[in-house]
C-alpha cells in the first residue's frame, strides 16, 4: 500500500508558463519512455522478481517513479497555468486544449495516448531487468533532450533532478541483474 | 562464424519455437552458454564499461557493485554446502519450505533451476549478512522555523534516506549506508513532527495531526508551487 506525502521529491516553481515546453515535457507523463510507464512497469514485474533484492528494488524504485510522475505532471501544470487563449494558438497547443483544456492527460510529446504497450512484465527475470536498464536509459536520454530544448531554469533543475535518477536506477537495476544472473558467468 | 550468423542459427534452434518447459529451461540454459560466446562478450564489455565510463562518474558504486558480484559468484554453489548454510543461518525448514511455496521451488524451479539456485543462495547469504547498526541517533538538527526552509530541509533528508535505501537494497551489509540512512531517517521524522506542529501535516499518518480539525485538505497541494 501507499501513503501520500504532500510534497514534491524535487520542489516546481515555474513563474513563466510556455505550452510549448509543457506539451514536449507531457511526453515523460504518458509517452514512451515516460513516468507512468516506468512506475507501471517496475511495480507489475515485482511479482514474478528472482529474489528479494530485485523485489526490493522494483519496488522502492517503482515507488519512485510515481514520485518522479507527481514532478513532471507539476511541471506541465505549472507551464499551462493562466495561459491566455493568443498564447495557446500561438504556441501550437490548440489541438490539445480543444481536447483538455488545461487538463494534464498521459500522452506523448506527439500527441499519442498513454499505452501499456510502452512496458513489458514478461515473467521472465532477465527480460525484465534487462528491459528495465534499457528503460533507464532511454528515460535518460529523453531528459537530455529536454534539456536541450528547455532554456527556463525553474523548468531545467527539476529535469536535471530526474534525469541523475535514472542514472542511479540504472545502477541499482544492474546490480539486481547481476545478482540475478551471476551464476551462469 | 560471424555474429548475425551465429544469432540466426540459434533462432532456428528447436528449443526456441517451442513454448514449453523443457523448452524455455534450454532457452535459459542457452542464455548462460551465449554467456559464454558472444553474450559473455557483451556482458564482459558492460562490466568494464561500468567500471570505465561509468566508474569514472561514480566510482564507489561501481567499486561497490564489482565486490558484490564477486561475493555472489564465489557464494553461488548450490549443493550441500548451501544447504548447510541455509540451516546454519537459522533460516532451515520453515525458510526453505515457504520459498518452495513461493514459486522459488515446484514449477518453477523445474523451469529455470539456476535463477532459483541463485535466489534462494543469496538469499541465505544476505539474511545471515545484514549490517546491523544501532541506530541510537543522538544527531542533533536545528530546524528552521520558515515553513518553507523547513519543507526545504524535509526535502533534504528524505531525499539522502530514499537514496540510501535504494542502496542498501542491493547493499544490505554496508554498515556506513546503514547509518547514513539511520541519521537522514531520523532527521525527517524530526523535521516532519516539527512542521506538523507549526503548520500542520504532510503525511496523515504524522502523530499529533488533525487532532482539532481537518487540516489536510486546506493545506497547499504541491504542484500549486508558490512560496518555494
Amino acid at each position: 500500500m501507499w501513503y501520500y506525502e504532500k510534497r514534491l521529491e524535487f520542489p516546481v516553481n515555474i513563474k513563466t508558463p510556455n505550452a510549448k515546453i509543457a506539451q514536449v515535457i507531457l511526453s515523460q507523463y504518458g509517452g514512451p519512455d515516460g513516468e507512468l510507464g516506468a512506475s507501471m512497469r517496475y511495480l507489475s514485474q515485482r511479482y514474478t522478481a528472482p529474489n528479494r533484492m530485485t523485489a526490493a528494488v522494483l519496488t522502492d524504485v517503482g515507488t519512485e517513479e510515481l514520485a518522479h510522475l507527481e514532478i513532471v505532471s507539476t511541471i506541465v501544470h505549472q507551464l499551462t497555468r493562466g495561459l491566455s487563449l493568443e498564447e495557446i494558438e500561438k504556441c501550437g497547443f490548440a489541438p490539445y486544449y480543444a481536447d483538455h483544456t488545461v487538463g494534464v492527460w498521459p500522452q506523448s510529446a506527439g500527441g499519442f495516448p498513454f499505452s501499456a504497450s510502452e512496458f513489458q512484465s514478461t515473467g521472465d527475470p532477465t527480460a525484465d531487468l534487462f528491459e528495465d536498464l534499457a528503460a533507464e536509459q532511454k528515460a535518460r536520454l529523453t531528459y537530455d533532450n529536454i534539456l536541450r530544448l528547455v532554456k527556463d531554469p525553474d523548468v531545467a533543475e527539476p529535469i536535471k533532478f530526474l534525469r541523475a535518477r535514472e542514472i542511479v536506477h540504472f545502477q541499482r537495476f544492474g546490480e539486481a541483474n547481476w545478482e540475478d544472473c551471476s551464476k551462469e558467468n | 562464424m560471424n555474429r548475425s550468423g551465429y544469432n540466426q542459427n540459434r533462432m532456428q534452434r528447436p528449443a526456441y519455437r517451442n513454448p514449453g518447459c523443457g523448452a524455455r529451461m534450454e532457452k535459459m540454459q542457452e542464455q548462460a552458454h551465449a554467456g559464454c560466446g558472444a553474450g559473455a562478450e557483451r556482458m564482459k564489455e558492460n562490466s568494464c564499461g561500468v567500471c570505465g565510463a561509468r566508474a569514472e562518474r561514480m566510482p564507489e558504486h561501481t567499486h561497490a557493485a564489482c565486490g558484490a558480484r564477486t561475493e555472489c559468484m564465489q557464494g553461488s554453489g548450490c549443493g550441500s554446502t548451501r544447504t548447510e548454510r541455509m540451516q546454519g543461518s537459522g533460516c532451515g525448514g520453515t525458510r526453505t519450505e515457504r520459498m518452495q511455496d513461493s514459486g522459488c521451488g515446484g514449477a518453477r524451479a523445474e523451469r529455470m533451476p539456476e535463477h532459483t539456485h541463485t535466489a534462494c543462495g543469496a538469499r541465505t547469504e544476505r539474511a545471515s549478512e545484514p549490517a546491523r547498526v544501532t541506530c541510537d541517533c543522538t544527531c542533533r538538527i536545528d530546524l528552521p522555523t520558515d515553513r518553507c526552509k523547513l519543507l526545504a530541509m524535509i526535502d533534504e533528508v528524505s531525499f539522502g534516506a530514499y537514496e540510501a535505501l535504494l542502496y542498501l537494497d542491493t547493499h544490505p551489509q554496508d554498515e556506513e549506508a546503514m547509518r547514513y540512512f539511520c541519521e537522514h531517517n531520523e532527521k525527517r521524522n524530526m523535521a516532519l513532527r516539527e512542521y506538523t506542529r507549526l503548520y500542520g501535516p504532510l503525511n496523515l499518518m504524522m502523530p499529533g495531526s488533525n487532532k482539532d480539525c481537518w487540516e489536510w485538505m486546506s493545506q497547499p497541494w504541491p504542484w500549486e508551487g508558490g512560496d518555494r
